[in-house]
Parts: C-alpha cells; sequence; structure tokens
C-alpha cells in the first residue's frame, strides 16, 4: 500500500510540475515578446535611452529565465533565443536598424520555444 | 566527459530507486506489463546520458513516470479481479487429463515444439507421462505428472486411484471465480455448504482451492490484510 501512495505522490507532483512549467513558459513568453515590442516602439519613436534600458532588461530576464530553465528545457533551443537577444542589446546601443530584423527573428524564436512546450493533441500524437 | 559520469549515476541511482518502487515482483517472472516498462525504461535511460545537450529530467520524468503508473496498475489489479484478468491474462490449460487440448495451444500460438522445449526443461521426456499441463500468465508451462510417474510419497503406499486434476483457485480475495466451480463441477450449492461448515463468509476467504473431488482448503483472511 506503501508504494501505491508513494507512486500517487511522485504521479501528481510530476503532473503538477509538467503542467506548472507549462504555464510559466508561456506567461514568461507573453512577457518576453511584449518587452520586444517595447524596444521596437522605443527605436520606432527614436527614443535610444528608452530602447537601451528596455533592451537590457529583456537581457536581464532571460538571463534569469535561462538560469533555472536550462535544467527543464532543451539547452539549443535557449541559447538561440540568448543569441538573438544579445544583438538585440548590441543594435539598440548602436542605433541601427538591424535592431527590427533582430527584433522579428528573437519573436520567431521565442513563439516556437513556447509552441515547443506547449501540449497539444497533435504534438502528443 | 564528467557530465556524462554524472549523469550516468544519477540515471543508476533513480533506476535503482524505480526497480525497487516496483517490488521484488519485477526481478522474478515478468508479466506483459512489467516487460514493457522494464524495456521502455532501459531505452529511455540511455537517451539523457548520450545527449548531453538533453536535461537529465527529460529521462528521469518519463521513467519515473512508467514505475508509478505500474505500481498503481498493480494495486488496481490487487483489488479488481476483472482489471487483472484484462491485463495479465489469466493461465490456460493446454493438457488435460493426459489429452493435449489442440485448440487451446492453437488459440495461445503454442507450437509442439514448444511444449516439447518446456517438458525437457522440467526433466519430462515423454508426453504420455503429462496428466495436467497449464500456461502461466507469464508464459512458463506448469506440469503434473500421472501418479504412475510422480515421485512416491509416504502417502502414496498402499493407496490406489487414478490421479485428479490439481486443485484450482475458487475464491480468492474474497471474490468467487464461478468458472472455476463450474470447470470442477461442484456448484454454487456446495460453495455454500462448506462455507457454512466452516463457519466463514466467502468475503472473508483469502483463499480457496479445491480439486474435482471436492477436496478443498480454505485460508482465512487475517485481520487488517
Amino acid at each position: 500500500m506503501n508504494r501505491i501512495i508513494t507512486s500517487i505522490v511522485i504521479l501528481a507532483i510530476l503532473a503538477a510540475g509538467s503542467f506548472a512549467a507549462v504555464a510559466e513558459v508561456c506567461s514568461f513568453t507573453d512577457r518576453i515578446s511584449g518587452e520586444i515590442d517595447v524596444i521596437e516602439q522605443a527605436f520606432t519613436e527614436n527614443d535610444s535611452e528608452k530602447c537601451v534600458n528596455a533592451a537590457k532588461e529583456l537581457q536581464k530576464d532571460w538571463d534569469g529565465f535561462t538560469d533555472f530553465s536550462i535544467l527543464i528545457f532543451d539547452a539549443g533551443q535557449a541559447l538561440e533565443i540568448t543569441s538573438s537577444i544579445a544583438e538585440i542589446v548590441s543594435f539598440a546601443e548602436d542605433e541601427n536598424d538591424e535592431i527590427y530584423a533582430s527584433c522579428d527573428r528573437a519573436q520567431a524564436q521565442i513563439a516556437l520555444f513556447r509552441a515547443s512546450h506547449t501540449p497539444s493533441v497533435w504534438k502528443i500524437l | 566527459m564528467a557530465i556524462v559520469l554524472l549523469r550516468a549515476v544519477i540515471l543508476y541511482i533513480v533506476i535503482t530507486f524505480s526497480l525497487r518502487l516496483m517490488g521484488k515482483r519485477q526481478l522474478g517472472e515478468l508479466q506483459p506489463s512489467e516487460l514493457v516498462v522494464t524495456i521502455l525504461i532501459s531505452n529511455i535511460a540511455s537517451v539523457p546520458v548520450e545527449e548531453s545537450s538533453m536535461p537529465m529530467i527529460m529521462g528521469i520524468v518519463p521513467i519515473l513516470t512508467l514505475v508509478c503508473l505500474d505500481v498503481i496498475m498493480s494495486g488496481i489489479m490487487l483489488k479488481s479481479a476483472k482489471f487483472r484478468k484484462l491485463m495479465i491474462g489469466s493461465p490456460r490449460i493446454i493438457i488435460s487429463g493426459g489429452e493435449i487440448l489442440q485448440n487451446e495451444m492453437k488459440r495461445l500460438r503454442y507450437t509442439v515444439d514448444d511444449l516439447f522445449e518446456a517438458m525437457r526443461e522440467q526433466q519430462i521426456f515423454d508426453i504420455t507421462q503429462v496428466h495436467y499441463a497449464i500456461v502461466e500468465t507469464t508464459g512458463k508451462i506448469s506440469f503434473l505428472l500421472k501418479k504412475d510417474y510422480q515421485p512416491a510419497e509416504k502417502q502414496d503406499v498402499n493407496e490406489g486411484g487414478s490421479t485428479k486434476n490439481p486443485p484450482s483457485v475458487i475464491i480468492r480475495d474474497g471474490i468467487v471465480d464461478p468458472e472455476q466451480l463450474r470447470l470442477l463441477e461442484l456448484g454454487e450449492k456446495w460453495l455454500r455448504k462448506i462455507l457454512r461448515e466452516n463457519n466463514v463468509s466467502e468475503k472473508n476467504v483469502f483463499l480457496m482451492t479445491s480439486d474435482s473431488g471436492g477436496s478443498y482448503t480454505i485460508i482465512k483472511k487475517q485481520t487488517g490484510a
């Protein structure tokens, strides 16, 4: 009986952990995506100080997320996003127009990251 | 290199814990579901050791999930005879009264070669010596020899008579198996009479076996079991 109870507890913890991870990824990617929009908006309005600050904030948030997420998610996918965010910071500081392309790439990578961690019938099958 | 080493150590601990959680049954004869879990675990465990970019948790989660599901299934099987039958099937008789039940062997996809191989493993070399054979749920075949070929015991001295089929389980964990009662040709009425004589209700019987001659054994449930 103890084994069954232990198994039920472990299974419940695993299920809770898995769905909590999905919820965390969804809310975090929403936030990060919003931050990238703010960077693009600030760059368009020629507010370089706001753009640089927002880019650095984005980098800080992403680094904080990857510190623990590397334990759970594929490291390769996270590294691609880290590289795109580093480009955004660099282009924001240089006031380079390439920032739009970097933002679009980062948005696409984040959308893919989110999609790959959200369960759906098609992915399960 | 160090990462692979440490991952292997962690997975060794997780798998050892998992097999411990599955219990001693896992180390003996495997039931179909246990065989599936064992094969899957060995495959899943190798992936995170080889792929260092993959998080360890991707190996640990499925292993623990499979083991926990297997333990929970075992728990349900313990409580429900129907579920147990659905999951692991039931033993099937392939030789009864010295006669090979060919249709049953066909149904189980057992060939004569399989039968002879199983006989030889148990030091039986002549089919005519076998009175009764049953295919267990693990696929192993158990044999009962005819009386003339069984090793003599003290009670056999001065005792004649023919070989009877071995006793069958008619109550397990408080649940009557009507199929066995029918095969033994004993009937519900006989069972009620025996239970009344022993002053026990079927719910309080842990195990009751009987042979076709009506010779029975009753083991009552222990309190708190």
